[in-house]
């Protein structure tokens, strides 16, 4: 199992590295350059513009070669400097530290909430299949996989916030993260996160259930005398996890890259996803790269967390 | 068969509901369950004995089946209208079960002794130490060689054969007065099956337990002994003691059955019974075996035979019986 994990960190170091350099390459193909940004606001006060050109991108190494680009940044990234945000004007490292927790807060209550909601339901719809609640769950289950993640927010903020104002329709940033004032302006933001999630975990547990229902060990465990609310969470809910929490966790890093970026711009949130957003935007080549590359080993990590989490929801899965 | 009967059931009828209707799998089903006896229900596949051992444990339910009418006691209890949770109680206590496939009748993801000790923590109230120690005797009285580290294993990690002894250890492990064998060696080989019914029987023999052996494989019957139903759609076509039904079988059906016993002096061809199991939704008033019995009578197609004995300990459902036709004439 330990070579098994770190065979995995090693191609998980080769894949974000690949991400890593698709994404430097990529930026720097663009025809403009961060340049441009600076020289709108100098020619505007009558400056030289050949000359600011210049200096600007000898300051930055923008006119050497790409593959010195290239080496410099990797070299200086393996080193823990993550180069210098253009638009903001700090570290990016400082810049990543200072927002990374909006959206860890986002995302991780978004996660608990559907996680908990979705498999709640699930069950309740499997195990009382065909009833009225099944036949609501699964109408409102259909509904949220349908709507789109930005319109959803739009509407909750109109509904919420416009209409009946019991939210402020921007998150407030000056609230401190561990605060209730924090959460409730957290509520809007993660209730569109987490209705199309929540959705979907309803829909994959309650047919997971269902099929597990139905196996001969389940009728086995009756004839044990085991009560019902047994059979389902240590017999039936144990089987149904495995697809459960591959879709989780594939969400997991979808929603890095999706759902996540979303709300935090319609919410005016300040999380990494804003951050990329303005970045790209700016053409913050340092800050885009970095995010990235972020978003990339959150993904790959998930992956192997996935992996090694199967290995204790089903002791048939051995990767030794 | 003078010692206290256990287990009485009378006019059984259960039904699965299904989209193309009503299935009538248990239609009128009675017998006597004594302690210590052995009852073996026979019949082809689809002829309701499983059904009706589902049905007395209160298992159909959970199946989409459900009890149309009839008694089942168990020791003057009437198990059909016992509340849930009393019958729950009653379940892996008194009355055990083992199914025919035990590769998915264990749960893959539980160790072989968490399924084991379930029923001794929840009926018995043992607790971790004296379920495991209770585990490790079963297993060993199962066969189980090295049960101590088996107990861990999970059941992926044992054979087809020892998955079976397995859920024989678990069923038996609160000491059930009944057990329910649901075709136990079916999916097992001839080999295998043999160490089984042995197990069956000697178990049986040291506990005082009685069985209800469900099985379509008469050689199996045999080797097990005790009382014989024959069922055949849902209905009960012959039952006697096992000597009557294998050497004297009244109903057409029973000696069909016992006909298409392979025999290594014939021709070297299987016997089969011509024709198919009946549907049993809404199945006619008639004999159900009429389409494909030699000796239907004009008769099997308008009335529905009732047991009668024809020899003492021995009921036969058929016309062909003068006690049988006096009934409708």
């Amino acid at each position: 199992m330990r070579r098994y994990i770190i065979k995995r960190l090693l191609y998980t170091l080769l894949i974000a590295w690949g991400v890593l350099t698709i994404t430097f390459v990529l930026l720097r193909l663009s025809p403009s350059s961060p340049a441009d940004k600076y020289l709108l606001n100098l020619t505007a006060r009558g400056q030289d513009i050949s000359q600011v050109i210049a200096s600007i991108e000898a300051r930055y190494g923008l006119n050497r070669p790409i593959h010195e680009q290239y080496f410099q940044y990797v070299g200086s990234l393996v080193r823990g400097d993550w180069g210098w945000s253009l638009s903001t004007s700090m570290p990016v490292l400082e810049l990543l530290g200072r927002h990374w927790v909006y959206s860890f807060q986002l995302i991780l209550l978004a996660t608990i909430v559907a996680v908990f909601l979705g498999i709640l339901i699930g069950v309740y719809s499997a195990v009382r299949q065909y009833s009225r609640a099944d036949y609501i769950a699964t109408f409102f289950s259909f509904v949220g996989i349908a709507l789109p993640n930005f319109w959803l927010g739009i509407m909750l903020i109109l509904i919420f916030s416009v209409k009946l104002g019991w939210f402020k329709t921007y998150y407030d940033t000056a609230l401190p993260i561990l605060s209730l004032d924090n959460l409730k302006a957290l509520v809007l933001p993660v209730l569109t996160l987490s209705t199309g999630m929540m959705a979907g975990y309803t829909r994959y547990t309650r047919s997971a259930t269902l099929d597990n229902l139905r196996k001969d060990f389940v009728l086995f465990a009756r004839s044990k005398g085991v009560p019902e609310r047994t059979v389902i969470l240590r017999h039936v809910l144990r089987n149904a996890m495995l697809p459960i929490v591959t879709i989780i966790m594939f969400d997991l890093g979808s929603i890095v890259f999706g759902g996540a970026y979303l709300t935090e711009i319609i919410f005016g949130i300040p999380g990494l996803g804003r951050i990329s957003f303005n970045a790209v935007f700016a053409q913050d080549y340092p800050v885009v790269v970095a995010v990235t590359l972020i978003g990339a080993l959150v993904v790959l990590l998930v992956n192997l967390i996935t992996d090694v989490l199967y290995t204790y929801l089903d002791p048939r899965i051995r990767y030794d | 068969m003078a010692s206290e009967v256990i287990l009485e059931v009378r006019d059984l009828r259960a039904s699965f509901f299904t989209i193309r209707g009503e299935v009538k799998a248990v239609d009128g089903v009675s017998f006597d369950l004594a302690r210590g006896e052995t009852l073996c229900l026979v019949g082809e596949s689809g002829c309701g004995k499983t059904a009706t051992a589902l049905a007395v444990l209160g298992l159909i339910q959970g199946l989409g089946g459900r009890i149309l009418g009839g008694q089942a006691r168990y020791r003057g209890e009437d198990l059909l209208t016992a509340p849930a949770s009393r019958l729950r109680g009653l379940r892996g206590r008194a009355l055990a079960m083992i199914f025919q496939d035990p590769q998915s009748c264990l749960n893959p993801v539980l160790t072989v002794g968490a399924q084991i000790m379930e029923p001794l923590r929840l009926h018995l109230r043992l607790s971790a130490r004296q379920a495991r120690a209770r585990a490790v005797s079963l297993l060993q009285q199962v066969g189980i060689p090295l049960p101590e580290r088996r107990l861990q294993d999970y059941p992926h990690q044992f054979s087809g054969g020892m998955k079976q002894r397995a859920m024989i250890a678990a069923a038996l492990s609160c000491g059930p007065e009944v057990l329910v064998a649901d075709e136990p060696t079916t999916a097992l080989d001839v080999t295998t099956k043999a160490q089984i019914l042995d197990l069956l029987k000697r178990l049986r023999q040291e506990r005082e337990m009685s069985l209800i052996f469900i099985s379509h494989d008469l050689g199996a019957v045999a080797e097990l002994g005790g009382r014989v139903v024959v069922m055949y759609g849902g209905r009960m076509a012959e039952t006697g003691d096992l000597e009557q039904v294998l050497r004297r079988p009244c109903h057409p059906y029973t000696v069909a059955l016992l006909a298409c016993i392979p025999d290594l002096g014939g021709d070297g061809r299987l016997k089969t019974i011509p024709g198919q199991p009946p549907s049993l939704i809404d199945p006619p008033q008639s004999c159900l075996l009429s389409p494909r019995c030699p000796y239907a009578l004009p008769v099997c197609r308008r009335h529905r035979p009732e047991l009668a004995e024809v020899a003492p300990g021995q009921q036969v459902a058929c016309f062909l019986y003068p006690q049988v036709l006096a009934r409708v004439v």
